[in-house]
């Protein structure tokens, strides 16, 4: 560890935000840290509130109450060049390896081959469905599809242009992006696989690719019904009845544009 | 020699042809840009981009195996850069 790092760690704040504080020095200038929409919002003891770019160079001490402890690092701050809303915000994070002290990037490369991520609220249960979470948050990268959802525009404190809360959008397309047809956190897809999705509340227009058909519906349990499956050789439809009985009959030619859903997915037959 | 109203009168017509050549040129220019920028608006990267119509590559990891820690925690310290303070 280095000595700014050991000094920093030094002086690690507990804060109102994580309940009992954990076992790092108490620090009075921070008062509480919150994520609001993708930033982390730091209210210093005096009331102040940090802006973006005084967080790089921040060490969270972030765990999940069992006394396990990640240290990540904000290492950079820029508003999301995608959103034209121009409030959410990307990060670049490290975290330390605690057994050598060494910082390494939390993020893979997404497919425009950045590393960054930012915090959501809440939290996902092993099935994929987002809950609420008072003081929780998770940590996604721009590659994970957690990510790419609020990119996409479905952010999930938000609204669609026609007044429609973004919330079940944005876990229908968690699931969509993974091809969780189930809605059981089972994804039956590839990395890299290119998708075409959208919606009918103004968020993603329907502007079909050359090549592509229509695979699936999707709301916010999983695939309302199913064209086709993305990667057949992952799981085929037959398979797909076997495996999610309440996807019976929703199935095959039936299902097309028209189904009562929230998102809709395009894709190459494969 | 060439100064006369003569010289002066044919230098002045030259004058007008180039500049009609000119407007002309313009005009030609103009006109052939109006079609292609309609094009760009009606057919463009922008409206049908990896953006904004999320032709995405999709990702079958939902946070990152590195992230799987980072699901529903807290953060339970901080450590402020020295200018922050």
């Amino acid at each position: 560890v280095s000595p700014r790092a050991a000094g920093l760690l030094a002086a690690l704040a507990a804060l109102t935000l994580a309940g009992p504080p954990a076992a790092a020095a108490p620090d009075a200038a921070v008062r509480s840290v919150a994520v609001a929409g993708t930033s982390f919002r730091i209210t210093l003891a005096d009331g102040r509130v940090l802006a973006q770019a005084e967080l790089p160079g921040t060490v969270l001490v972030i765990g999940d109450g069992s006394g396990r402890q990640r240290r990540v690092r904000i290492d950079t701050v820029e508003r999301d060049p995608r959103d034209p809303a121009g409030e959410a915000v990307l990060y670049g994070l490290s975290r330390e390896d605690p057994a050598t002290g060494a910082w390494t990037s939390l993020c893979e490369p997404d497919p425009d081959g950045r590393r960054l991520g930012f915090p959501l609220p809440g939290a996902f249960t092993p099935d994929g469905r987002q809950v609420e979470a008072p003081g929780r948050f998770l940590v996604t990268c721009t590659g994970g599809a957690e990510g790419k959802c609020v990119r996409f525009g479905y952010k999930p404190w938000g609204t669609a242009p026609d007044g429609s809360p973004l919330a079940p959008y944005y876990q229908a397309c968690v699931r969509l992006v993974r091809a969780d047809y189930c809605g059981d956190g089972v994804g039956h897809t590839e990395n890299g696989t290119p998708i075409d999705l959208f919606d009918r509340v103004g968020v993603q227009a329907d502007e079909p690719a050359a090549g592509m058909t229509f695979e699936a519906a999707f709301g916010p349990e999983g695939a309302v019904c199913v064209r086709h499956a993305r990667w057949r050789p992952l799981v085929d439809l037959d398979a797909l009845a076997a495996r999610c009985p309440r996807l019976a009959g929703r199935l095959g030619e039936g299902c097309d544009e028209g189904a009562a859903a929230l998102l809709y997915v395009r894709s190459y037959p494969r | 020699l060439g100064d006369g109203p003569a010289s002066r009168g044919r230098r002045d017509a030259r004058q007008e042809l180039t500049m009609l050549k000119i407007l002309a040129l313009a005009a030609l220019v103009l006109g052939a840009a109006a079609p292609a920028n309609a094009s760009l608006v009606t057919n463009s990267l922008t409206g049908n981009s990896l953006t904004t119509n999320a032709l995405n590559s999709n990702a079958l990891t939902a946070t990152g195996a590195a992230l799987d820690d980072l699901d529903g925690v807290r953060v339970e310290a901080v450590a402020l850069p020295d200018a922050a303070r």
